[in-house]
């Protein structure tokens, strides 16, 4: 049996899940991140000022997206959220709970660096697992921490999408083959399907609690 | 002749109730939540739930601030101090009466 206080927790996670807002930013987010490499990748032989121009715009946009996520979010939970669910604040996290997240992104940064570091000559599969099993440990990380079904069936996505490639990589184009290797596509479809999981959550989320007159 | 062990420490009337141990449980596991947050949680009515928060801020387990979110009212409510050591006791006392039944049991 769970913990009455386990139980409790969990909820408040959920809470912070439930409406779909977070999973319908981080898909709009990454869908529009691949759109600026693809657009800089257009540019290339075009004008190579315009393609690195893309290329660390895409990057920025990233990083900035990500800094500004979690105000932009809470905006919208107050609009949204808030009136109909109401306001949950969680503890700050233990010492333990800090050291932990400190060492798993130090853990992820470092892969991102191996990865980085792969010579272009490495075999394909080999840069294209290694990347994939990046993008799977972070997304079933925060699974294991909302224990929402969406956020299992993101993670299981980039570990079908992983073996899917594998098996069908003889037939793609080498630049195919270069979305693949760099995440483009991965990004491209996770980013969708994360858009279309938050919307249809949110609709849901909207039908099952509609807006009552505030008296709280 | 053996002195009987010592029993297991009171359960907090308080806290007992099926309704406020809900209310407390929830506050236990988070910094603070306001009242609509509680509604949906505890699945008591209003009239339920501001009774029962009454009373565990007369007992000074529950701190209750009432503040604006924007322009959207919110009743924060939180544990006390005194209120989680009270949970925490509570949480113990019930442990030990459950142990001490699965062990009479077998």
């Amino acid at each position: 049996m769970m913990d009455v206080l386990q139980q409790a927790r969990r909820r408040a996670l959920h809470h912070w899940v439930e409406d779909g807002l977070a999973d319908l930013y981080a898909g709009l987010l990454l869908v529009l991140f691949v759109g600026i490499r693809f657009l800089a990748r257009w540019a290339q032989g075009r004008n190579p000022a315009l393609e690195t121009a893309g290329e660390i715009g895409s990057i920025l946009f990233l990083l900035a997206g990500t800094l500004l996520g979690r105000p932009l979010i809470n905006a919208l939970k107050q609009r949204i959220t808030l009136p109909r669910t109401g306001y949950v604040a969680y503890h700050p996290p233990s010492r333990q709970e800090r050291l932990k997240s400190l060492l798993f992104t130090l853990g992820l940064a470092l892969a991102i660096v191996v990865l980085a570091l792969i010579p272009t000559e490495a075999p394909f599969l080999l840069r294209l697992w290694g990347l994939h099993l990046v993008f799977f440990t972070l997304a079933f990380v925060i699974a294991l921490e909302v224990r929402n079904q969406r956020f299992w069936g993101y993670s299981l996505v980039i570990l079908v999408l992983a073996l899917g490639y594998s098996l069908t990589w003889e037939r793609w184009t080498p630049s195919v083959h270069e979305l693949m290797t760099y995440g483009d596509l991965t990004f491209f479809i996770l980013g969708g399907l994360m858009v279309i999981g938050g919307t249809w959550a949110l609709v849901r989320y909207l039908q099952r609690y509609p807006l009552e007159e505030m008296e709280s | 002749m053996t002195s009987p062990s010592p029993g297991p420490a009171p359960i907090d009337p308080l806290i007992h109730a099926p309704a406020r141990l809900s209310i407390v449980a929830t506050l236990a596991a988070v910094k603070e939540a306001d009242f609509r947050y509680l509604l949906h949680a505890t699945g008591l009515t209003k009239g339920n739930l501001s009774a029962h928060l009454s009373k565990l801020e007369q007992a000074g387990y529950v701190e209750i601030e009432k503040t604006f979110r924007g322009k959207y009212p919110l009743t924060l409510c939180r544990l006390t101090p005194k209120g989680r050591e009270a949970f925490e006791r509570y949480r113990q006392a019930m442990l030990t009466y459950l142990a001490s039944i699965t062990q009479e049991d077998s």
